[in-house]
């Protein structure tokens, strides 16, 4: 049992694979919290799918791993700030504008990639995620972008939850909202790119917003939530990895799945628990 | 009586013979504003004296929220003066209390009474406010709700969660307090309550705004009503403006309504116009 327990951590791809969906577990849980409280799980989506634009300028442009990841953080955020502006200037509804920046970019993506001959495996690892190839450089960079969301969100935890909670009266005691809001885009963007090496662009929504969810359903603060997410998603991480070793099976798809039955596992054990607490209420 | 000519109920408010000659509080010369192209307030002019109980009355769409968005500055005035404690209304921010009509919060937005109180300690140059936990309890001592900082926001009730956002803008113990419809929904012990602890505020010096229906609370207990439908029909003590045509003139044909009713007893041609 010990060794069944122990043998896929003896290779190296595994292990790189485990600090990958730490870090990917502790960016998501942080940002998937606000993403849940603000309704903007369609936003995550949307600026996953964003990335594969610079993702696929870079590729087309000969770029290595490492510019294909740093095209990817430069589309994402774009489409985030974008889907502000657009939001602000021309006074979309939030939903309006995710959905015509989603289009273009990720058009725009599939436009490039379509000129490329050599359409290949690396492209692909963003699509579907490919965990257990990510590289040294790779996981640097994901681990320099998980310090910055974790900095940015411990520094300024109390504007990003003013302006989530109540903006207006945010704005009254003098939190700047408008920057707040507009951080927390780009802090979404950021996550996303961190995730998207681990399960793919298609994928990332599910890593972003369901432990965060069940965080949220079971903690009394947005912090709490973040802390019961990133819970969550280490053992997600961890339960789909062995999914994946022993069944062999993709990994990112694994790791879903297993954030998915973990997450509703605790949302069935609340919903019980509400049910024979219902007479007494909230006493 | 020459109502349409609204200018000749403005000016300064006069209070009681002994009242001490102090600087307003809140100045409002000739403002004009509102949304992108829809004129909320027209002209507006008021003089505000400290330490008074302020009602803002007028029926919905009349203003009563828009002036309060412009005194706490979250809404930039078209044209005109807005002087709140001789200060422009973001400047005077730190030493004024805004109770918003609805809060953002989605409904099971996790969050505790004291996390929610204490955002009205908010600092964006992170001044450290001495004595938060300290300044919280009493905040919610203040509004009836001790000892309630570890409850879930979303398990009270309507009242209390009310409650709880007037606690959030007394912990920054402000000077000036401006509240939006504070007493919509309560029943009428947790109103009378609150127009209590109203009148306390501003007996301790506090100016107080409240934009309000409640007509039989302001007329009972207010030291100024400003009838307000997009210019100031009429302001000054309740006794002197709170009269039929005045409130016709504010209130239209929902007025009215209510006088068939029944439901508000309101007096008519006092012959003290001014």
């Amino acid at each position: 049992m010990i060794d069944w327990l122990t043998e896929p951590w003896t290779f190296e791809f595994m292990r790189r694979a485990l600090l990958a969906g730490v870090l990917v577990a502790i960016a998501s849980s942080l940002v998937g919290a606000f993403v849940v409280v603000r309704g903007l799980s369609f936003l995550t989506d949307a600026v996953a799918h964003s990335s594969l634009a610079g993702a696929a300028v870079a590729f087309a442009a000969g770029g290595g791993p490492t510019a294909i990841s740093a095209g990817a953080v430069a589309a994402a955020v774009a489409s985030a700030v974008g889907v502000a502006t657009l939001t602000r200037r021309l006074q979309l509804r939030e939903d309006t504008a995710i959905a015509l920046v989603f289009a273009a970019l990720f058009a725009f993506a599939i436009l490039v990639m379509s000129s490329v001959r050599n359409y290949t495996l690396e492209l692909n690892a963003f699509i579907v995620g490919n965990i257990l190839g990510v590289t040294g450089a790779e996981l640097a960079l994901m681990a320099v972008l998980t310090l910055l969301v974790a900095a940015v969100v411990t520094v300024f935890y109390r504007e990003l939850l003013y302006a989530a909670y109540d903006p207006e009266a945010a704005a009254a005691v003098g939190v700047p909202v408008t920057a707040a809001q507009t951080g927390l885009l780009v802090l979404v963007a950021l996550a996303a790119v961190i995730a998207f090496r681990l399960v793919g662009v298609v994928l990332v929504m599910a890593m972003v917003v369901a432990p965060a969810a069940a965080g949220v359903r079971f903690a009394r603060s947005v912090r709490g939530a973040m802390g019961i997410g990133a819970v969550t998603a280490l053992a997600a991480t961890v339960a789909g990895l062995y999914l994946s070793y022993y069944g062999n099976v993709a990994a990112g798809p694994a790791i879903v799945m297993a954030v998915l039955a973990i997450a509703g596992a605790l949302w069935a054990a609340d919903a019980w628990r509400r049910r024979r607490w219902t007479p007494g209420k909230d006493s | 009586m020459a109502a349409d000519s609204e200018t000749s109920y403005l000016g300064r408010v006069e209070l009681a013979a002994n009242a001490p000659p102090l600087a307003d509080a809140i100045t409002v010369t000739d403002l004009t504003a509102g949304y992108d192209s829809h004129v909320a307030l027209e002209r507006v002019t008021l003089h505000i004296p400290p330490g008074t109980l302020t009602g803002l009355l007028g029926p919905n769409g009349s203003g009563k929220s828009t002036l309060l968005r412009v005194l706490i500055g979250l809404l930039e005035p078209w044209s005109g003066e807005v002087r709140v404690l001789g200060r422009r209304p973001v400047d005077a921010r730190p030493y004024v209390g805004y109770v918003p009509q609805v809060h953002g919060g989605a409904p099971r937005f996790p969050i505790t009474v004291a996390e929610v109180v204490a955002m009205g300690t908010y600092h964006r140059w992170r001044v450290p406010f001495r004595g938060r936990r300290g300044a919280v309890a009493a905040a919610l001592e203040r509004v009836g709700l001790a000892g309630y900082e570890g409850r879930l926001l979303h398990t009270l009730s309507g009242g209390q969660q009310r409650r709880v956002l007037i606690a959030r803008a007394l912990v920054r113990d402000p000077q000036v307090l401006l509240l939006d419809e504070p007493t919509a929904g309560l029943d009428a012990p947790s109103e009378a309550a609150l127009l209590a602890l109203l009148r306390e505020l501003a007996d301790e010096g506090r100016t107080v705004v409240v934009a309000t229906h409640d007509l039989a609370g302001v007329r009972d207990s207010f030291d100024i009503a400003v009838l307000l439908n997009r210019r100031v029909v009429a302001a000054g003590r309740p006794d002197h403006v709170m009269l039929g045509e005045m409130l016709d003139e504010a209130f239209g044909r929902e007025l009215l309504h209510l006088h068939d009713a029944g439901r508000h007893h309101v007096r008519h041609h006092g012959g003290e116009g001014r």
